[in-house]
């Protein structure tokens, strides 16, 4: 055995240098790993966003015909509809959840469908569409379709 | 070093600049990435909950919702399941008679509250009647700045009671500044 007091010297003084060199190689790689995620995570809420465009536009031309074409849809045919399958169907095996409500002349929510896992999304798609409809005091109400898909 | 003496160690002096040199540029291009990261994008920018076009077709097709009465010089009472955009014909018609704007003040309140549930909390709105020379008839709701990012438009080309045309517009704005 013998002492490298050089080679100690060296490792010591060279400690300095390794310290920067890391420093800057776990900054540029927690960078890209975040950048990276969080360019993911949009993407997958991009494509969300658009299935539950597609499911809404659906929803609210079924609700719109429920009654034949031309004629206003009643809130009575719009609850008697079984949205289930179709969005099923349309959301690809993914999660939702189906609400509508009436925004004017009065808020209420009308029903209520919801299908998956109840445990907290990393994504989540969400649209909306607003239609007229008949109530049944002979009003036209306002009816919002809110699509939430994960 | 490590025996007492000092040394100037140039080549170990260098290899620490090098270091900070690299140290610096990393930083740098982290910059870049995380700002590049962190914009939001294209499709999240601000756009509003509702589509104006949708919003204004269903506005002007609902119902009033509450029986109105006006003093039109004579009493004139709006029933509630009139539609909207047959009020505003007749209101349109009396403000281009001359009809002072205040003769409506029940109704635009009727439509100003319609719209106001319509939109929900995060959205303002501002319906403007404009007639054939583009001139403002009447205005509802909260002053909107025309030129402002987070404002979305849409109109509808009507006719009052009387056959003459105007238009409606709707402008939305989400409540960021």
């Amino acid at each position: 055995m013998r002492a490298d007091r050089s080679g100690v010297a060296g490792f010591f003084e060279d400690l300095p240098v390794l310290m920067f060199v890391l420093s800057g190689v776990v900054a540029l790689v927690l960078t890209s790993v975040f950048v990276s995620e969080r360019m993911t995570a949009d993407r997958m809420d991009e494509q969300l966003d658009v299935v539950a465009k597609r499911i809404v536009d659906s929803v609210a031309s079924e609700m719109l015909f429920s009654c034949g074409p031309d004629v206003l849809p009643t809130v009575a045919s719009i609850c008697a509809f079984n949205y289930s399958d179709m969005v099923s169907q349309l959301s690809d095996g993914r999660s939702f959840a189906l609400s509508v409500f009436s925004l004017h002349p009065s808020f209420g929510c009308m029903f209520n469908i919801s299908c998956g896992e109840s445990s907290a999304p990393q994504s989540t798609g969400y649209a909306s569409e607003l239609l007229n409809a008949l109530g049944d005091n002979g009003l036209i109400v306002v009816l919002e379709v809110r699509v939430v898909v994960w | 070093m490590l025996s007492g003496k000092l040394r100037a160690d140039r080549q170990g002096q260098l290899a620490t600049l090098d270091a900070i040199v690299f140290f610096s540029a990393a930083i740098l291009v982290s910059s870049v990435l995380l700002s590049y990261g962190l914009e939001t994008p294209q499709s999240a920018e601000i756009r509003p909950t509702r589509d104006p076009a949708n919003l204004l077709e269903v506005f002007l097709r609902a119902s009033v919702g509450a029986d109105i009465i006006l003093d039109l010089g004579e009493r004139t009472v709006i029933r509630s399941n009139e539609q909207i955009g047959e009020c505003l014909n007749i209101e349109v018609r009396g403000l281009f008679e001359g009809l002072p704007v205040k003769a409506f003040l029940p109704l635009n309140q009727q439509f100003s509250d319609a719209l106001e549930r319509l939109c929900g909390l995060s959205l303002q709105h501002r319906l403007v009647v404009l007639d054939q020379t583009s001139e403002e008839v009447l205005a509802i709701g909260m002053d909107i700045d025309g030129d402002a990012k987070n404002a979305f438009a849409s109109s509808m080309d009507m006719r009052d009671v009387d056959g003459t045309d105007y238009l409606v517009m709707l402008v939305i704005s989400t409540c960021v500044s």
